[in-house]
């Protein structure tokens, strides 16, 4: 009997889905230590984490241009449960005990999601300027929309490329894990979508001074180009420094520009394909949301919870509570992702997704930077 | 078809298969946790209680 007939049959109410105490422990139990050893979590006085493992690395290492290596590759607290969660599943395996538990990570991607609404706050942007504004959002949907579209070029499977378009797009890898339930894409096409957009930003971070040395722009400007053209935190960061020192700072100036509208980009990758999938019914080259029947409630929830945010109804401290209460969420489903997964789920999805991220990245780039030179040459960005 | 020890028991159910009924249901108790904390954490601050 398929289990979702099984589960209809034996469900009473809506709190069937949490299982039975007994059936659920194991997992989430497994969920719980992968996160509490991985990243350093509100309420856990725990030193042996993985995350503080990196932060000591970074100090023997030693920075590459002024930045973490770590940082670099973007390690935070969704890779650590993952890479922490992959290399237990892949030496160890899963227990079959564990999987009720670790079942969890459904009801915890929503409500991990739903409680990040609080964590952007528009009008922070707003002391960039009108025109960086608009550099920054525009430079996402126009991202977005490019990688989705060379994607179908390139013949990709439309749920990988709308992982890469995500986090491409908001310049945050991670957004891949977001897009997850809401496309629907399998776990392996996420962290391998997650590895192109960091494998890429690591190339970007080159590129970009490189292209840029082509051009005349003041070093807050480079700074800016290197929010938009690189992004992924300390990618940008790497990039700018590169400029000066006065381009790295301006980095930290603009990146809440990025910051704040990331929700549209995964919003709006999720609507495009959703749409997408509306208008062609039938269609069975379209995997991306074939699942999704109707607009999530949930996703709706969000949005509301993002326009309080946006009205400052969670005032400090309580949006950096609300964020600490997000570490956890992601913690413990990051690590039943990461169990999840065998190195041959990351493989299959190929390399063809590291093409289309390239391709797209390449020429946003050169775009940004010819739009940079424009609005410079105009007067719309201020010396 | 060959089980995907990952995420599949002996019994066939797979955790990482999220669909029909079972979905919506854990849809509703993860949606009805982010209101609740994020409800009690904002009210929390407003009384000042941290």
């Amino acid at each position: 009997m398929p289990m979702t007939t099984t589960y209809d049959v034996e469900r009473t109410s809506f709190l069937s889905a949490l299982y039975s105490f007994r059936e659920a422990l194991p997992g989430l139990l497994a969920m719980l230590f992968i996160g509490i050893f991985s990243n350093n979590l509100a309420g856990v006085p725990n030193p042996f984490t993985l995350e503080n493992l990196f932060h000591w690395l970074d100090g023997v290492i030693g920075p590459f241009n002024h930045q973490p290596f770590f940082q670099i590759l973007n390690s935070n607290f969704v890779w650590n449960p993952i890479l922490l969660g992959f290399i237990i599943g892949n030496v160890f395996g899963v227990p079959d005990s564990w999987k009720r538990g670790l079942s969890y990570i459904h009801l915890l991607m929503p409500l991990g999601i739903i409680m990040l609404g609080p964590h952007f706050i528009i009008d922070h942007a707003f002391k960039l300027g009108l025109w960086p504004i608009v550099i920054c959002t525009g430079f996402m949907f126009l991202t977005a929309t490019m990688t989705l579209f060379i994607s179908r070029l390139f013949k990709l499977d439309d749920r990988h490329g709308s992982v890469i378009a995500g986090g491409l797009s908001t310049g945050d890898p991670h957004v891949g894990v977001i897009l997850m339930p809401l496309i629907k894409a399998k776990g392996g096409q996420v962290v391998n979508g997650s590895i192109c957009v960091i494998g890429f930003g690591l190339i970007a971070m080159f590129l970009l001074p490189w292209l840029a040395s082509f051009v005349t722009l003041p070093q807050k400007y480079l700074g800016l180009s290197s929010v938009v053209g690189v992004g992924n935190g300390h990618q940008a960061l790497f990039a700018a420094y590169t400029f000066g020192y006065e381009a790295g700072r301006y980095v930290l100036w603009f990146d809440v520009g990025r910051h704040v509208i990331m929700p549209a980009g995964f919003l709006y990758v999720f609507l495009v394909m959703f749409i997408r999938k509306l208008w062609n019914p039938t269609n069975p080259e379209i995997h991306a949301t074939r699942e999704v029947d109707k607009f999530p409630i949930w996703v709706g929830v969000f949005i509301f919870v993002w326009i309080l945010a946006i009205f400052h109804v969670f005032k400090e401290p309580a949006h950096h509570a609300i964020f600490n209460m997000v570490k956890w969420d992601f913690s413990l489903a990051a690590a039943a992702l990461g169990l999840s997964l065998s190195f041959k789920d990351i493989a299959s999805a190929g390399v063809k997704g590291f093409w289309v991220t390239c391709t797209a990245g390449v020429l946003r780039i050169v775009l940004l930077l010819a739009a940079l030179v424009v609005c410079f040459k105009l007067g719309l960005l201020e010396g | 078809m060959e089980r995907n020890r990952h995420t599949t028991d002996s019994t066939g159910f797979d955790y990482m298969a999220n669909s029909g009924q079972e979905e919506k249901d854990r849809d509703t108790c993860g949606m009805l946790l982010a209101v609740a904390i994020i409800v009690l954490l904002t009210t929390f601050q407003y009384l000042g209680l941290y």
